[in-house]
């Protein structure tokens, strides 16, 4: 009888093992196969938008599916020649085009959507590992770069190596950051992937070259600035009115309750420095609602001291500064803005009014 | 480690069960404690390595302690009594280093106007969870209630890696015995697949459903300025089923892990917030810790066998240590008061004889008990104040725009139309969720009750199967157990 009842169980225990794995195996295959992000193999997208880009052709489509940090390499590594500035930031940054820049100079931004301070070296590692920075570079910092609680995701784990090599790079000594993990492997039974993977395959949707920027897609220029899709950028809902404090919801500062990697920071920059690479460093004005709120609680006072702190690390190692947090320096208000968080590309180009190459 | 990570389910679980089972067949018993105890050291130190030396030097310390305790029960009363309030205060010291510095601290400097710089320490995890579990076992061996274990046995006790990070809160005496038995060392399925059952259960109701309802809780807590009456509602209520989702599955997985190796755990949650009354909540809610700070703080206090004064009294000091031990930080207290006085009063009320209906005891306790959560989760008084303003309507209603043709009248009382739910993140599916989940609280079968219904038949490998396969989907998002911060 016990026997007999130890039989069931183990029976239950095998169908178990073979029910639990059988789905999760064919849910592995499926993301293997379809891999619409680039993760596993290259995609065949990724390297049609940067021969494109690169051929000065402007590429639409989905590309906020694409795995932007290997389009970066992409770019970076069939570039022939050195840059003389590039911009990194986050998509806060998309918007700012080569015009805006005085002078006829060979300009590259890099902006990727949730940019982190690990995106900005590993970009610069890229360069490097090709054999040659660029004159100058423009780091748009967005405050919570600096906040280690801000829950993001690590995007720029996909491009690890050269931030490994560039901070080994920066500290004079070979530096093993195990953060190059199981992550990747892990998003083969990830749903988001899954999710994403069968949108992919049912849209069909694929990138295609395009000479107008009033459409519905992301549309990248061949300066590396970008276009958000024409519905999101003059919504006609609601959302089109100026954010009400109410309904602002405060981003990545949750939690910040200190200044992290501040020393990272501190050391890539003079790094470059040392190197003779001009930096710049941009803060973009935040949307006005935000910037009063961060004004009014003081729990989140850390990000707006962090202007301050940047100004004088500026002003201490002779690197330039320019723009501000505060909307109201550029006479800004909630229409320059498309959402709580991103700038029309009028926000970039008052703040780059008052610069000259020749600063 | 987490239990809800692909390195445990995958690596840590089967390669650890395979090890432990195979040294047992091959009669190796001592070293498949051994090995045990070197697995729970690796997922304890899985995150930061130099906390393993923490917790080694806890266990040596507590088992020293011990030992001189036990073996000293002809010795005098006073230096019994040292040996004791050595051992209590060094773990209490370890514990307050740790986890209350900064908070006495801050409090130092705004008492006194000074400026002493805060440590910024990380906490340890678990580390309340084994300070408390080896105080009972002191207390025990001062009381001559606690056997002499061997050294790895204690050690087992203290680190088995299903209950340290975040409980049950286990008693010596409840599974010393059971890591000696020998037929518990003997791979069984029944347990085996009993253990899995419950495992993913837990998994399911952590990171599908409580996951699922953290990002309205961290919008409406932490980002939003002020929150009109709907939101305010979803936001506690979220809150509310978060935490219990949460830590309850936490406490499944670890039962269901446990179980694997054969080893039984103390239920821990009995579905809280079915509870009439707010004694019966603690008898359903955190049961482990209640059942400790009753053995080893209200009890020795007096209890209930003097004065009611004095009742009371112990009953407000109880939930102030427990309001303690949840975190350094007055809203923690203020929580764990609140408590104590709902307890008062409901003691009070008894007294008067007076039976209530159901339903309105119901209703009191349950918005009780959301209602102090507020203050559990609020990182300071403002935050909580705002999400209760809301609740009470003192920042207005606002209703979706479809509905200001209709209701267009409302206006006149102060209803605004506009975006709805969208500060706190949430859509029209919102509220439905958040019912749907409280149902499941209140309704359905809890865990336990399913685990002591479970049958190795289709039906139930189907069901476990298709929570498995869901919550191993989900675990690519962002999450951390509520507890593991206690």
């Amino acid at each position: 009888m016990i026997k007999g009842k130890t039989i069931q169980y183990k029976r239950w225990f095998r169908g178990f093992l073979v029910c639990f794995l059988a789905p999760l195996s064919l849910v592995a295959l499926f993301n293997c196969l379809v891999d619409g992000s680039g993760l596993f193999r290259l995609n065949k997208g990724l390297k049609y938008a940067a021969t494109n880009l690169l051929g000065g052709k402007m590429v639409a489509g989905p590309l906020g599916g694409y795995d932007e940090r290997k389009l970066q390499r992409l770019i970076v590594e069939h570039y022939p020649r050195t840059r003389d500035m590039i911009v990194v930031g986050s998509s806060r940054t998309m918007r700012l085009q080569k015009r805006f820049i005085h002078g006829d100079l060979d300009f590259f931004n890099h902006s990727m959507a949730g940019a982190d301070l690990e995106d900005y070296v590993a970009i610069l590692g890229l360069y490097r590992d090709k054999g040659s920075l660029p004159k100058t570079v423009v780091f748009s910092i967005d405050p919570w770069i600096f906040n280690k609680n801000k829950g993001l995701p690590q995007y720029w784990k996909s491009i690890s190596r050269y931030y490994e090599k560039m901070v080994a790079e920066v500290y004079g000594r070979e530096i093993k950051v195990s953060m190059a993990g199981p992550n990747k492997y892990m998003q083969l039974i990830n749903l988001d992937y899954t999710r994403a993977n069968y949108k992919y395959l049912r849209s069909g949707k694929k990138l295609y070259v395009t000479d107008r920027t009033d459409i519905d897609d992301f549309v990248r220029e061949p300066d590396g600035s970008m276009f958000f899709p024409y519905k999101m950028r003059f919504k006609k809902d609601e959302r089109s009115t100026p954010y009400s404090p109410e309904a602002t919801p405060i981003r990545h500062p949750n939690n910040f309750e200190s200044l992290s990697r501040v020393k990272l920071f501190e050391n890539f920059m003079l790094y470059l420095q040392k190197k003779e690479v001009k930096v710049i460093l941009l803060l973009l004005p935040l949307h006005p609602v935000a910037y009063k709120l961060f004004n009014d609680n003081p729990r989140y006072q850390l990000v707006l001291s962090l202007e301050k702190y940047l100004r004088d690390f500026g002003l201490r190692n002779h690197i330039m500064l320019i723009g501000s947090y505060d909307p109201g320096r550029y006479q800004l208000t909630g229409k320059d803005f498309f959402d709580d968080h991103h700038g029309h590309e009028i926000v970039a180009e008052k703040v780059f009014a008052e610069y000259s190459p020749s600063h | 480690m987490l239990f809800n990570s692909y390195a445990f389910i995958f690596l840590f679980l089967p390669i650890t069960l395979l090890i432990y089972f195979g040294l047992n067949k091959w009669k190796l018993i001592r070293a498949s404690i051994l090995w045990l105890i070197f697995a729970s050291l690796v997922y304890y130190g899985w995150w930061n390595p130099k906390y393993v030396l923490l917790i080694i030097g806890s266990v040596l310390f507590n088992y020293i302690v011990g030992t001189l305790l036990r073996r000293n029960k002809e010795a005098g009363r006073l230096k019994r009594k040292f040996l004791l309030i050595t051992g209590i205060s060094g773990n209490l010291l370890l514990l307050g280093y740790f986890k209350y510095a900064d908070f006495f601290i801050s409090n130092f400097n705004s008492l006194l106007h000074s400026q002493v710089p805060l440590l910024h320490i990380a906490l340890p995890a678990g580390i309340s969870f084994f300070t408390f579990t080896q105080i009972a076992f002191l207390v025990d061996a001062h009381r001559g209630e606690a056997e002499e274990y061997a050294f790895p046995i204690y050690a087992l006790f203290v680190s088995f890696f299903p209950y340290l990070l975040s409980g049950p809160i286990i008693h010596h005496r409840e599974v010393t015995t059971q890591y000696r038995y020998l037929r518990n060392k003997l791979f069984d399925y029944r347990n085996i697949t009993a253990g899995l059952y419950l495992f993913f259960i837990g998994l399911f109701k952590k990171v599908v459903i409580a996951d699922s309802l953290s990002g309205w809780v961290g919008n409406g807590f932490d980002q939003a300025a002020t929150l009109p009456l709907v939101e305010a509602w979803v936001v506690s209520l979220s809150y509310t089923l978060q935490l219990y989702f949460d830590f309850s599955g936490y406490t499944d997985m670890a039962i269901g892990a446990a179980r694997m190796f054969n080893i039984n755990l103390p239920i821990n949650f009995n579905s809280p917030y079915r509870s009439l009354n707010i004694q019966e909540f603690w008898r359903r809610w955190h049961i482990t810790l209640g059942r400790f700070v009753r053995d080893y703080v209200y009890i020795p206090l007096g209890g209930s066998r003097i004065s009611e004064v004095r009742t009371y009294l112990n009953l407000m000091i109880a939930f102030f240590v427990i309001g303690l031990w949840h975190g350094a930080g007055w809203t923690f207290i203020f929580w764990g008061c609140l408590h104590g006085g709902a307890l008062v009063i409901h003691r009070l009320w008894r007294k008067l004889n007076i039976e209530m209906p159901r339903f309105l005891a119901w209703l009191i306790t349950f918005n009780f008990v959301n209602g102090a959560w507020i203050f559990f989760r609020a990182k300071t008084f403002g935050d909580g104040m705002k999400v209760l303003r809301g609740m009470i309507g003192m920042n207005g209603i606002v209703l979706p725009e479809n509905l200001a043709g209709r209701l267009r009248g409302l206006q006149a009382y102060g209803v605004r139309f506009g975006q709805w739910l969208g500060d706190i993140g949430g859509d029209e599916k919102t509220i439905l969720v958040v019912l749907i989940v409280l149902l499941l609280s209140l309704v359905y079968r809890n865990s336990n009750e399913m685990v002591a219904h479970f049958k190795p038949n289709f039906l139930h490998l189907i069901f476990v199967c298709a929570a498995a396969v869901v919550s191993v989907l989900y675990l690519g998002r962002y999450s951390e157990f509520l507890y593991f911060r206690f």
